[in-house]
């Protein structure tokens, strides 16, 4: 990232979320992005994902910069590119554990019957090869999480981005989660961006950066 | 890339609020229903009204001479040359006048009745060219000089208790002169309106002539009864060159005012039916919106995982085209039954007419299109909607 600026405005408000972060990540690291609530955490993961756009700026992925991509560019560029881990898991309730895998795959243009052979596989790998064909909704956190991750995987991604993926997990689960991300992680040299304000998470970082009122304070390799 | 997993989970999302596809569905299938079900019943008002029209009072088709107001030949004569043509079942000549005045006399009062229809029929050849003897209620389905068939209204604006009684009827010649003559009841006809029977006195063709003053075997008309009746227009054109000076009209074409005004009343009554579109429409619309407006975390992930916004719009329209495929099918299907039921079981409209419902499904087709079109149109604003959502934006909705 090049001096990111990112500022929303609004009538009789300027909030200036992100002021000028400049940081690197190299491709296969482990990059746990802390700070406290407000400081921009959230702001800088979506800005990398092409979800939100920066005010002023450079974010360069794999070579390419993604802040000068169309619209139709960065949809591609999410799904093919970018897994996504979210907080609250952000499941989709009316499909399957199964179909919530398979969507990016379908998304991209995989045939229904690859997309399965996939998510089946990922599935196995995050433990819930017995709950394909549960309704989403209806599993414990933990459980949502290890989907969300497997649907993350699933277009092999060059960069996983996860926002707070423990903060709505308990300590026990968020262990196993961690764990299992960083295992993902070595296995297949893909790499990973967590935005936390969890101390315990960043253990198993391979970088830190630490951001604070919308700059970055810190930003060291472990 | 793929839509089928649009389709997939647009039919999750609407499957899933069972209530709101169910609600939707059914105001297009209400729509569907209450255009086809005016059609069907409006088309069988209107075909009923033809029969009527062409069993009791014009035929199959009816010869007059409008020019003259009488036909200036010999019935016997005129009988004898239509029913030459081998599809001319039959022929019955008529005088059509109007009576000054009718009255009864009761034990109480005189019941009297100005300006009354007079049909003089031939008892002979009637019979075999209309229903009219068919339509006697009450009494004898006969006819004699000396004796008269009454309408049932007016045989109760004259009194009448039954088929019986004295009648006094006075006809105002042309000449100005005024004659009277008593006949006895023998009979009350009925008919539906379209029939038209049910104000008129019935007489013998040559009592009329008698009273009229006319000394030839002239009449107004003659009604014609064909057997391929849907051939009207070819038998018309040959009589027509056989008396050019004579004028033959389909009841269609005889009764062109009262059909008119029917036609007049089912455009009007179908204008119900597109207003009943619009709040179909308004049903989808709300329906879908509410829908978005529950999905908009949903709507923030799939933009999230790459979906564009066109694959936002083309899931709620998917969802646009459920609710159309679903209410066209039960609006089509609920259709078809009733009208098929009211083709096998008739049913009788204003009074006497019964209903001639012929059930094509053929018909059916625009309104299930119409109504499938407009779920799919009343889409697109909620699918527009949705798909202006950010992904960030939307994904912080709970």
């Amino acid at each position: 990232m090049e001096k990111v600026w990112k500022v929303y405005r609004g009538e009789g408000f300027r909030v200036e979320a992100l002021r000028g972060v400049s940081f690197q990540v190299s491709e296969g690291e482990f990059c746990v992005v802390m700070g406290p609530s407000g400081s921009g955490k959230s702001t800088l993961l979506n800005l990398i994902g092409t979800i939100d756009t920066p005010t002023r700026g450079r974010i360069i992925i794999d070579g390419v910069d993604v802040t000068r991509l169309s619209e139709a560019e960065k949809d591609r560029f999410r799904n093919r590119r970018v897994g996504f881990i979210f907080q609250f898991f952000n499941l989709i309730n009316e499909l399957t554990v199964l179909e919530n895998v398979m969507l990016p795959a379908l998304i991209c243009g995989v045939s229904f019957e690859e997309a399965e052979r996939e998510a089946l596989s990922l599935l196995r790998a995050v433990g819930l090869a017995d709950k394909t064909s549960h309704s989403a909704a209806k599993l414990s956190g933990g459980e949502m999480q290890r989907v969300s991750i497997a649907r993350a995987l699933i277009n092999k991604p060059a960069l996983v981005l996860a926002d707070e993926p423990t903060g709505n997990l308990d300590s026990q689960t968020s262990t196993e989660i961690i764990r299992l991300m960083k295992e993902l992680n070595q296995r297949n040299r893909q790499t990973f961006i967590l935005v936390t304000h969890d101390p315990t998470v960043a253990e198993a970082a391979t970088k830190i950066v630490k951001i604070l009122d919308g700059r970055v304070v810190e930003e060291k390799a472990v | 890339m793929g839509v089928r997993y649009l389709f997939l989970i647009a039919r999750r999302i609407l499957f899933k609020r069972k209530t709101s596809a169910l609600t939707a569905s059914m105001a297009v299938a209400a729509t569907i229903f209450l255009i086809s079900f005016n059609g069907v019943v409006l088309g069988g008002v209107i075909s009923g009204v033809e029969r009527d029209l062409a069993t009791f009072q014009y035929g199959n088709l009816e010869i007059l001479n409008e020019k003259e107001g009488v036909i200036d030949k010999p019935d016997y004569q005129l009988v004898a040359s239509v029913t030459r043509h081998p599809l001319v079942e039959a022929a019955a000549p008529r005088i059509l006048t109007l009576a000054a005045e009718v009255s009864h006399q009761t034990p109480n009062r005189t019941h009297t009745v100005y300006n009354v229809t007079v049909v003089g029929v031939d008892p002979f050849l009637e019979p075999k060219a209309s229903r009219i003897f068919n339509s006697v209620a009450a009494g004898k389905p006969q006819l004699l000089k000396g004796t008269v068939l009454v309408g049932r209204d007016l045989a109760e604006d004259l009194g009448l208790e039954g088929a019986k009684g004295l009648l006094k009827v006075k006809i105002r010649r042309v000449t100005g002169e005024e004659v009277s003559r008593y006949v006895t009841v023998s009979g009350i006809v009925v008919s539906s309106a379209a029939g038209g029977l049910n104000h008129i006195l019935i007489v013998h063709i040559d009592q009329l002539r008698e009273l009229l003053g006319w000394e030839q075997r002239y009449s107004t008309s003659l009604v014609v009864k064909l057997s391929q009746p849907e051939k009207a227009d070819e038998v018309a054109a040959w009589i027509k060159m056989q008396y050019p000076d004579y004028q033959v009209k389909t009841p269609r074409e005889a009764a062109k005012n009262w059909l008119n005004a029917i036609i007049e009343g089912v455009s009007f009554i179908n204008l119900v039916g597109y207003a009943g579109m619009i709040a179909s429409a308004l049903a989808v619309i709300t329906v879908l919106t509410m829908m978005v407006s529950g999905k908009t975390r949903d709507i923030g992930v799939l933009r999230a995982l790459g979906v564009s916004r066109k694959g936002v719009i083309l899931l709620f329209i998917f969802d646009g085209i459920l609710i159309g495929l679903i209410g066209a099918a039960i609006g089509g299907l609920v259709s078809s039954l009733v009208a098929l039921w009211l083709e096998n079981y008739p049913v009788a409209f204003f009074g006497n007419l019964v209903l001639e419902v012929r059930f094509n499904p053929l018909n059916l087709l625009f309104p299930m299109v119409v109504g499938f079109v407009i779920s799919v149109l009343a889409s697109i604003y909620p699918a527009w909607k949705a798909s202006t959502y950010e992904p960030a934006e939307a994904m912080r909705y709970f």
